[in-house]
């Protein structure tokens, strides 16, 4: 009798002090006890960044739905025969790379007039923003336009960009990033796919090259 | 004061409050899904015979498989694959504004080809349509040398509509066997010219 009397008392007493606690404290107090808990984790520091994986010209690169290969950077005047005659005093930078398509239809490839899939980006040029899409993309065989890459018949691309005469040089580096698509999810009203922007899976350093008016190649 | 409710009422409403619920399941579980909803609209067809849907009517006259193909244009494009070379008639039948061969897939399994459009004037793929005037010529298809032997190829199917989003429209299909075919070195083909064959 006693014994439970004891604990009575000490219940309600628990139960008056907690009822005097002001709101303030517990708020503070439960937020004090999940910013302690969060040091778990790592705390307030910044989330890791898994860096880039850096590969070499000539590595292989297997994307989401892409698998490339970037063979090299140049310099050259304009590819007359394509009718691809940049503005005075410009140059095109061209990047060339063999493209797989390692999903089960074909994708087209995204260069400056479309929104499809993006496949290769520079970055370290000067008067020419990070990430700008190719202002076209060769299939070099050819020289026909709007690539599309068949599922498992690699193909060998050439990459074009317009830069500035005095910008660049043979020798000056390039940065090359390998996109893939982020994928939401399907979408709901709209159909087919949902895609963020598009991320660097890969990056390389290439030499520029410059072949100068390319008629000996 | 009311008279009291028969026992018949009773049972005769609980009847119809599960007849009601019976009827909801039903339709929730048979609405067709919204890929069946927007379905291309499958007309099947065969190879040397003429097959019509809402807006396109298509022959294919031939299928061959080859290792060069040289088109009618002087192009002669190589890949480290094959191509699958299809002879095609095809015309639109109602209207042909912004009507165009958007849709040209040969279908092998799960995998999927475009007809390629690197021969550029050299193939009818994405070409515009007229109405009631057939255009005539080939399409080519790049494909992995591998894929012409699988079994999927012996019943591969090729696929043909106005648009390239070929849902809630007619979607002409035509099975082809493509392992009854032989692998030829060269073949050259005609360039695309309006008229039937």
């Amino acid at each position: 009798m006693t014994n439970r009397g004891v604990r009575g008392s000490r219940r309600q007493r628990a139960r008056l002090l907690f009822d005097r606690l002001p709101t303030k404290w517990l708020i503070t107090s439960v937020s004090a006890v999940l910013l302690a808990l969060s040091a778990v984790v790592g705390g307030l520091d910044d989330a890791p960044v898994v860096p880039v994986p850096v590969i070499e010209a000539g590595d292989s690169h297997a994307g989401t739905e892409l698998t490339i290969v970037v063979n090299g950077a140049l310099l050259i005047d304009a590819f007359p025969e394509q009718s691809i005659v940049p503005d005075e005093g410009n140059r095109l930078l061209v990047v060339r790379a063999t493209v797989e398509n390692t999903t089960a239809e074909p994708r087209r490839l995204a260069d400056g007039s479309t929104a499809d899939t993006d496949s290769i980006g520079i970055a370290g040029i000067p008067g020419l923003a990070d990430g700008e899409p190719p202002e076209r993309i060769l299939v070099i065989d050819d020289g026909s336009d709007r690539a599309v890459v068949q599922p498992g018949v690699p193909v060998e691309l050439a990459y074009l960009w317009e830069v500035a005469g005095d910008a660049v040089g043979e020798g000056d580096p390039v940065t090359v990033n390998l996109m893939d698509r982020d994928f939401i999810s399907e979408g709901r009203l709209t159909y087919g796919g949902l895609y963020g922007a598009p991320l660097v899976s890969a990056t390389l350093e290439l030499a520029l090259g410059d072949v100068g008016a390319g008629a000996n190649e | 004061m009311t008279a009291p409710t028969s026992p018949w009422r009773h049972a005769a409403n609980g009847v119809l409050l599960t007849a009601i619920l019976a009827v909801a399941a039903l339709v929730l579980h048979t609405t067709p899904s919204r890929e069946v909803q927007q379905s291309a609209i499958v007309v099947p067809g065969v190879v040397g015979e003429p097959t019509s849907g809402r807006n396109i009517r298509a022959t294919v006259h031939s299928v061959s498989v080859a290792e060069s193909v040289t088109a009618g244009n002087g192009w002669a494009g190589s890949t480290p694959g094959v191509w699958v070379v299809v002879d095609l008639t095809v015309q639109a039948l109602v209207v042909d504004e912004k009507t165009a061969l958007g849709t040209a897939v040969l279908r092998v399994g799960d995998v999927s080809f475009r007809a390629s459009i690197r021969p550029q004037n050299g193939t009818v793929a994405e070409n515009r349509l007229a109405t009631g005037v057939p255009l005539s010529g080939p399409l080519m298809f790049e494909v992995p040398t591998d894929i012409v032997a699988r079994t999927a190829a012996k019943t591969a199917t090729l696929e043909f509509a106005t648009d390239s989003d070929p849902r809630v429209d007619s979607l002409l299909v035509v099975p082809v066997d493509l392992t009854a075919l032989v692998v030829q070195p060269d073949l050259e083909v005609a360039f695309p010219e309006w008229g039937a064959r």
